[in-house]
């Protein structure tokens, strides 16, 4: 019966989507469609476009759905799906790369190209988040991480490669015009095979759900089984995006829709993933295929879903029924040294550091080593300070964010206030048209605190839930990946400052706005390190700190507040700065075990350490070519998080 | 902007447009902006070995410029912010090239005769302005004449990739270029900031009349002209859609007339015997 009403609603929304495309009469239409000769240009198109495009977009939507639900039934994990996994920026990656270093080849076979980066982005989630992680959180914040690291890369590509890499916008949009029926030809059989190999599964992912201890125990050879279905969802997930470039939030939402209709069994979730997915699709690129005939601009599916989805997953979330979820403060210190040695070594590195950057530098493509000039020194203080700055406060954040959601892998990107003050900037400059330099500050104080203000709602709606903590993140990340992608895919050249901005850059910056960071920063460093002793308590749990007589009520949000700032100001000078607050606070823990008074310290100093370092090789490594800081300083922060975490699982 | 008393001996040019205009005029920069970049999409004319590369175009290298001791720095769109820093270099100059509020095409011209004052090249630019007129007014007459007094509409394009076009509409280099050969563009677009709108490939079915004109490079050729739809547009059947050479559409007044002259051969090319 639920079939019969899925399947009746599929067609509705197939015929309403062909509507869209503004078809020859009906009659006309069903006799092409079963197969009669067309007479003219409409009708040409009719066959070849428009019914490709509507059987595009529910295939695509269904492999979607089906991936999603596999993911999530394998990995017993509700948030996992191409998007929140980073699968879908290592697809990106692969096909960029491609594009920039094998131009035919990644013509012919891109396919081949966003599998590899598909493969590569589950790869480095597993190894940052270990089996055991998939199934909860920290599956969801190590997909954030990679997929901010894979897509710091692919704009880096973008960057360099600006010309070239330009046509790949609308790809990287979702646009489902796209698609031929050359391309459905290799998509049905896929996803053909995938739905027949899923519903053989669906005993076994019947079985897992008793967990993965009791399915092995009855035989589930768990070793062969899981990365089979693991690679099929992936495979699935790189064919339908190598075809129509990501469409964010189906995988992720289908499964759940699923579910809360009423799907219970392994089999039913994911048929009805599946068909669900298929029709939210067509709904999508419905309203994309409208809103481009009434813009002057293409509007695209892959823009629209992140509008439609993100509410709709914040509203399920509240929804979600469920008590706090487990998850322990596993500290990755393995050595008990003094803190106050460490940190004067520390600062002792970063005190060299700083010399280097004011004194080392490259002039038509020869390295020296000289007192610097008046005019050198004036362009080297600013930019070496507001990096040093952004890498403690990023780095503060960052710390007191882990504790707060006692998960090491948080970050001050995961809670959406760096992606708001990102979104606020490319909102301004893209549609309204501003000038990067005059919009950065504003526009960026503005989204920073209007995502701070989300933020702190939901964590009132929801106290305890870090599901809900790293949500805002999650759906501002998609909105600004789609906004970008649209403004790649318009052609001006606008969106080339945007990119070396979101990269972090501190070229902009000059003496005040360094200072102003630095003492905007101090305040809220000696704010957090007085209030140390909450956190430590905090770590424990909010019932535990609560009976130890701190306020909860009013030291999250205070932390929030914190974290938030701190966040904001960081980007509103020098932009995107991602794993800076992932990495340090890691680093400073495997130096030494300590209190959250001790391990602030060292967390912020190495975080200064770190942008510091990367603002220098950036201004050297490939001169006169410069890389923007934060990229440098996402890939050795990036790097080593996923060398340092999958060492010590082994 | 500062007042600039004596022509400039060193300058540093960090916009494409503005470095292929200085270099027409027989004005070598000591410095100019991804030369690589350059020699790639702009490509004529070619930029003299010697030259100093100074970085990306939106991420200039500072120290790189204050090496080469410029007696000028010349910025275009999209680097104002830039402006404060590089002053303490030398003087700047920050060009408005592309604007939706203004001409492009006649702020081109300004632009470049402004630049020739400044390098004491009036004559020259001058001169090369009458001559570019000269030479596309004769285009234009030949064209009128070999289509019997009545030329046709004509759309340029880029592909964007095998599914979307972009389409030069008003306030765009190729529209300029359609106008001085006196043509009209045979798929207006609203004026934009870059005179540019991203439409489906689609859309180019409804074009009834006129020929379509696309700029190379298409990596997707293959495909896509194989595909049933193209071979159903009415254009394609009638054979009305030509391929023009690699050619920079943000560039400088003289650019219009590299474009102009692209689009006249082909037509000619075209014409009806």
């Amino acid at each position: 019966m639920r079939l019969i009403a899925l399947l009746a609603s599929l067609l509705t929304l197939a015929i309403l989507h062909l509507l869209a495309q503004a078809p020859p009469p009906a009659g006309r239409s069903l006799a092409l469609a079963l197969g009669a000769e067309p007479a003219d240009f409409r009708e040409v198109v009719f066959v070849n476009a428009s019914l490709a495009r509507t059987t595009a977009a529910a295939v695509v939507g269904a492999m979607l759905g089906l991936a999603g639900s596999l993911l999530q039934q394998l990995l017993r994990n509700p948030l996992a799906s191409p998007t929140t996994l980073g699968v879908a920026s290592g697809a990106w990656l692969g096909l960029v790369a491609g594009t920039v270093l094998a131009p035919a080849a990644a013509a012919a076979n891109g396919v081949l190209f966003a599998f590899g980066g598909a493969v590569l982005a589950g790869a480095m989630v597993f190894a940052i988040a270990g089996p055991r992680g998939m199934a909860g959180l920290p599956a969801i914040l190590a997909g954030m991480a990679v997929s901010l690291l894979l897509g710091a890369l692919a704009r880096a590509f973008v960057l360099l490669e600006d010309q070239r890499a330009r046509d790949l916008g609308i790809w990287a949009a979702g646009d489902l015009g796209q698609a031929t029926w050359a391309d459905l030809s290799l998509l049905l059989p896929v996803l053909l095979t995938g739905l027949l190999g899923a519903l053989a599964c669906s005993r076994a992912l019947t079985l897992l759900r008793l967990g993965f201890d009791v399915a092995s125990g009855r035989g589930l050879a768990l070793a062969f089984f899981a990365p089979v279905v693991g690679l099929a969802a992936l495979g699935l997930t790189a064919s339908a995006i190598a075809a129509v470039g990501p469409i964010a939030f189906v995988g992720l939402l289908a499964p759940a829709i699923a579910r809360l209709a009423g799907a219970a069994s392994s089999r039913d979730e994911l048929i009805a993933a599946a068909g669900l997915g298929a029709a939210a699709l067509l709904g999508t690129d419905a309203v994309a295929i409208v809103s481009t005939g009434w813009a002057a601009q293409l509007i695209t599916s892959g823009a629209i879903a992140p509008l439609i989805g993100a509410p709709v997953l914040i509203l399920l979330l509240l929804q979600r029924r469920g008590a706090e979820l487990p998850s322990s403060w596993i500290t990755s210190a393995v050595n008990r040294r003094p803190v106050l040695r460490i940190a004067l070594s520390l600062a002792a590195a970063l005190a060299l550091t700083s010399l280097g950057a004011l004194l080392v530098g490259r002039q038509s493509g020869s390295w020296s080593v000289a007192l610097p000039t008046a005019l050198e020194f004036g362009f080297r203080w600013p930019r070496a300070l507001a990096a040093a700055a952004a890498g403690m406060a990023l780095a503060i954040a960052g710390s007191v964010l882990q504790r707060l959601l006692r998960n090491p892998l948080a970050s001050p990107d995961v809670i959406g206030v760096s992606g708001g003050a990102a979104f606020g900037v490319v909102l301004s400059v893209l549609i309204l048209g501003i000038s990067l330099g005059d919009a950065a500050m504003p526009a960026a104080a503005l989204g920073a605190s209007t995502a701070l203000g989300a933020l702190l709602l939901l964590a009132r709606l929801r106290p305890g839930d870090p599901f809900v903590l790293a949500l805002t993140g999650l759906s501002l990340a998609a909105l600004l990946e789609a906004l970008l992608s649209l403004g790649l895919a318009w052609g001006g050249e606008e969106v080339f400052s945007l990119l070396g901005w979101l990269s972090g850059s501190t070229l902009r910056v000059g003496g005040p706005a360094a200072l102003r960071l630095t003492a905007l920063m101090l305040p809220l460093i000696v704010m957090t390190l007085l209030l140390a002793r909450w956190l430590d308590l905090l770590t424990l749990g909010r019932f535990e700190a609560a009976a130890r007589g701190v306020p909860v009520a009013l030291a999250i949000p205070v932390f929030l507040v914190i974290a938030g700032t701190a966040t904001g100001v960081a980007t509103a000078t020098i932009g995107l700065a991602p794993f800076v607050g992932l990495a340090a606070p890691h680093i400073a823990r495997l130096l030494t075990a300590s209190s959250a008074r001790g391990e602030l310290c060292l967390s912020a100093l190495t975080g200064a350490l770190l942008m510091l370092a990367a603002d220098w090789i950036g201004r050297t490594a490939l001169h006169p070519i410069q890389l923007p800081v934060g990229l440098v300083a996402a890939l050795l922060g990036g790097t080593y998080m996923v060398v340092a975490l999958s060492l010590r699982r082994r | 902007m500062q007042t600039i008393d004596a022509a400039p001996e060193g300058v540093v040019v960090l916009n494409w447009a503005l470095t292929e205009q200085l270099l027409s005029l027989g004005v070598e920069p000591v410095g100019a902006a991804d030369i690589d970049g350059y020699n790639t999409w702009v490509v004529r004319p070619p930029i003299p070995d010697g030259v100093s590369d100074t970085g990306l175009r939106h991420a200039p290298n500072f120290e790189q410029i204050a090496s080469l001791s410029p007696d000028l720095i010349l910025l275009g769109d999209l680097q104002r912010d830039f402006t404060p820093l590089l002053e303490r270099v030398a003087p700047v100059l920050q060009f408005r090239l592309f604007d939706e509020a203004h001409d492009n095409a006649a702020v081109s011209r300004s632009t470049f005769l402004d630049l020739a004052r400044l390098f004491g090249k009036d004559a020259e630019a001058n001169a090369a302005l009458s001559a570019l007129d000269e030479r596309l007014a004769a285009k234009s007459e030949a064209l009128s004449e070999a289509y019997g007094g009545n030329p046709p509409k004509v759309a340029v394009v880029r592909f964007a990739d095998a599914t979307n076009l972009r389409v030069y509409g008003a306030n765009s280099m190729a529209e300029a270029a359609l106008h001085a050969l006196g043509l009209e563009n045979a798929w207006p677009q609203p004026p934009s900031r870059w005179g540019l709108t991203t439409r489906p490939i689609l859309d180019l079915g409804e074009l009834e009349d006129g020929h379509v004109l696309y700029i190379e490079p298409l990596e997707e050729a293959d495909a896509l002209f194989a595909s049933p739809v193209w071979q159903a547009m009415p254009v394609v059947r009638a054979d009305r859609v030509h391929a023009i050479p690699p050619t920079w559409t943000y560039g400088g007044a003289l650019s219009v007339g590299v474009l102009a002259d692209e689009i006249a051969k082909v037509l000619l090319a075209a014409a009806p015997q």
